[in-house]
């Protein structure tokens, strides 16, 4: 897997070599989780949670994941997955309100170009959060995470054609949403 | 890539972007697994009469009763099932509660198994016992407080350095995983406290509404405080950037220290409120908790309450201010019988213990702010002689699930420590003894 983020090593093609490779690979990876997290429940606090459970239950399967041959496409797996769990508990999307919350002012910008792009975000956004869960999973892992599709089937833990039509369909309801947003 | 697509890659890398390692948790690890719940019921078997039993023998005789009703009337405290085990709560009430619970903090022997435990309020049963962190400038770390924040999963515990007299206090957060299992402590930014000579720091530790600051009360440079050992100012710790913000002075009276009882936020987050006492100090003691109370004592019992509260409310700037700087919310009345005040989270109702009609009953009553009225009962709980230590209460986030205790060394079965919701009182699994006491609970 081609994951970006901040890991030092390629995870599909070396793995971890043991308990504590594991650990370490996560602890490389928790901005990139918590940034994905967040983009899939629309609420930082939640992805941090998430995250946090994920670790947790690493950090108890260590040893087993170590003997398993221990694929870092796992972490990516189990927040997408605990994400769904999150999803389903709550029964709905928060909309636009968590959308806000991610989008503070960069410093260093004019407060003109903070409040264009901070709309434009924010209908983006909504727009991406009025969509199917299959299909904001199937966005954000491309269009954020850069994963290929065989990739994203794994994460998905779907079919290749499942991603590729998902995908579609879920582009072309954004377009319309993004319309319907006037952008 | 067409324009969608490069809109959408751009507005997910800029939201993305936002969050950075510095506004990150830290990840905890896992803390070791809980202990069998055997053993703890072993334990409670295990307990043996302790010299406080005869104030309240009383209780037991109610404590017989309703445990063969086996459901709490009005006016009347429920029993813990016949099965040792405490009586199941209805859907609604948070999963969990926290205690610091082990033995006495003010007791004659220093204290070695003091803990912060989480347990479930359906069974009692011990869902993880948090170990004390490693802290170098403190080996024999205790915890004194633990305070939930809103999420019910998420707890703070305040820990200091046993036997080493005035000195630091150290805040660190543990989380209970969806696996219910506990995180390891870790320390919280801004979580080192200096300067501290208190005891304990019951009900003074306190979680905002959207899980933001965390509130105590401390001891700090006020007059009366560093030399009383009771904790005299309100600190608000920004959980995000760990900047902290004081209340303090305003109080003072001649001759009569000024200490913070317990603390309480509005459902907003937008203010405080605190119970605050003036006692003069020939009559402040200290009880099992580490809480202090106001009463001129003879022979070891109360012969009469001698402090007085009062009920206040402060805003939970960013600057701090001092402690008079908000409305009253009781005014200051002459402590008959002191007892713990929290704000209810709509703001609108303190909650606090009266006495009931029937005789050694008290009931958990919402009174009005405005009129001063009690406008819900939401339960009985027995009645105890007042010796050296109070009672506290702790509200979950809605207002209707309060926790009602009393950090004394009594045998398990008249221990108050429970929960009320509904009219009824919920025993819950006591605290372990002999010697044991529930120092603080949350939830």
């Amino acid at each position: 897997m081609s994951f970006r983020g901040t890991a030092t090593s390629q995870p599909g093609t070396s793995g971890p070599r043991n308990e504590a490779d594991i650990v370490a690979q996560f602890r490389a990876r928790h901005l990139e989780l918590v940034r994905l997290a967040a983009l899939l429940l629309g609420d930082f606090a939640a992805a941090e949670d998430v995250v946090q459970d994920v670790f947790a239950r690493v950090w108890e399967g260590r040893d087993r994941l170590a003997a398993a041959g221990f694929s870092a496409a796992y972490f990516y797996r189990s927040v997408v997955n605990s994400c769904r769990s999150v999803h389903r508990r709550r029964g709905t999307l928060p909309a636009a309100g968590a959308a806000e919350a991610a989008l503070l002012a960069e410093p260093g910008t004019s407060a003109e170009d903070v409040v264009l792009r901070a709309d434009e975000d924010l209908r983006v956004l909504r727009a991406l959060a009025a969509l199917p869960r299959r299909q904001r999973e199937a966005l954000v892992l491309r269009y954020y995470q850069r994963l290929s599709e065989a990739e994203i089937a794994e994460a998905m833990r779907v079919s290749r054609g499942t991603v590729k039509s998902t995908t579609a369909r879920g582009l072309a309801a954004l377009g319309r949403r993004l319309r319907q947003e006037g952008l | 890539m067409n324009t969608d697509e490069e809109l959408l890659t751009r507005v997910l890398d800029r939201a993305a972007s936002r969050i950075t390692t510095e506004t990150l948790r830290p990840l905890a690890e896992p803390a070791t697994a809980p202990p069998r719940l055997a053993r703890v019921r072993r334990a409670i078997g295990n307990a043996r009469l302790a010299p406080a039993a005869a104030a309240v023998a009383v209780v037991l005789v109610v404590a017989v009763v309703l445990v063969v009703t086996g459901r709490a009337q009005e006016g009347k405290p429920a029993g813990r099932g016949t099965n040792g085990t405490a009586v199941t709560g209805p859907a609604g009430a948070p999963e969990y509660y926290a205690e610091v619970e082990g033995d006495e903090l003010n007791g004659p022997h220093p204290p070695g198994r003091v803990a912060v435990v989480v347990r479930s309020t359906a069974t009692g049963a011990v869902v993880a016992r948090i170990p004390a962190p490693v802290i170098a400038a403190a080996p024999k770390a205790i915890p004194f407080s633990v305070a939930a924040a809103p999420d019910d999963r998420t707890f703070y515990a305040l820990y200091a350095n046993w036997g080493k007299g005035p000195g630091d206090r150290w805040i660190y957060r543990f989380r209970m995983t969806s696996s219910g299992r506990a995180t390891r402590p870790a320390a919280i930014s801004g979580g080192l406290i200096t300067g501290q000579d208190y005891l304990g720091n019951v009900g003074g530790f306190v979680v905002s509404p959207d899980g933001s600051r965390l509130a105590l009360a401390v001891a700090g440079g006020h007059a009366n405080s560093q030399q009383s050992g009771i904790a005299g100012e309100i600190l608000v710790i920004d959980l995000r950037t760990g900047a902290h913000a004081t209340w303090r002075g305003g109080m003072d009276r001649p001759g009569q220290l000024f200490g913070i009882q317990s603390l309480s936020w509005t459902s907003g987050g937008e203010a405080l409120a605190y119970l605050g006492q003036w006692c003069p100090p020939r009559d402040l003691s200290y009880g099992s908790d580490g809480g202090f109370t106001c009463a001129t004592m003879k022979d070891y019992q109360v012969s009469r309450p001698a402090g007085t509260d009062v009920v206040r409310e402060i805003r939970a700037t960013s600057r701090g201010g001092t402690l008079d700087s908000g409305p009253v919310l009781r005014a200051p009345v002459k402590s008959t019988d002191p007892q713990p005040v929290l704000v209810d989270p709509s703001g609108k109702d303190l909650i606090t213990l009266r006495a009931a009609a029937t005789s050694g009953v008290l009931n958990v009553v919402k009174v009005s702010i405005a009129t001063g009225e009690v406008t819900s009962v939401l339960g009985s709980v027995p009645r105890m002689q007042p010796l050296f230590s109070a009672n506290h209460l702790a509200v979950d986030r809605t207002g209707r699930y309060v926790l009602v205790w009393r950090g004394e060394s009594v045998p398990s079965g008249l221990q108050l420590h429970g929960w009320v919701h509904g009219g009824a009182y919920h025993q819950l699994v006591p605290t372990l003894s002999p010697d044991g006491v529930t120092i603080q609970m949350t939830w």
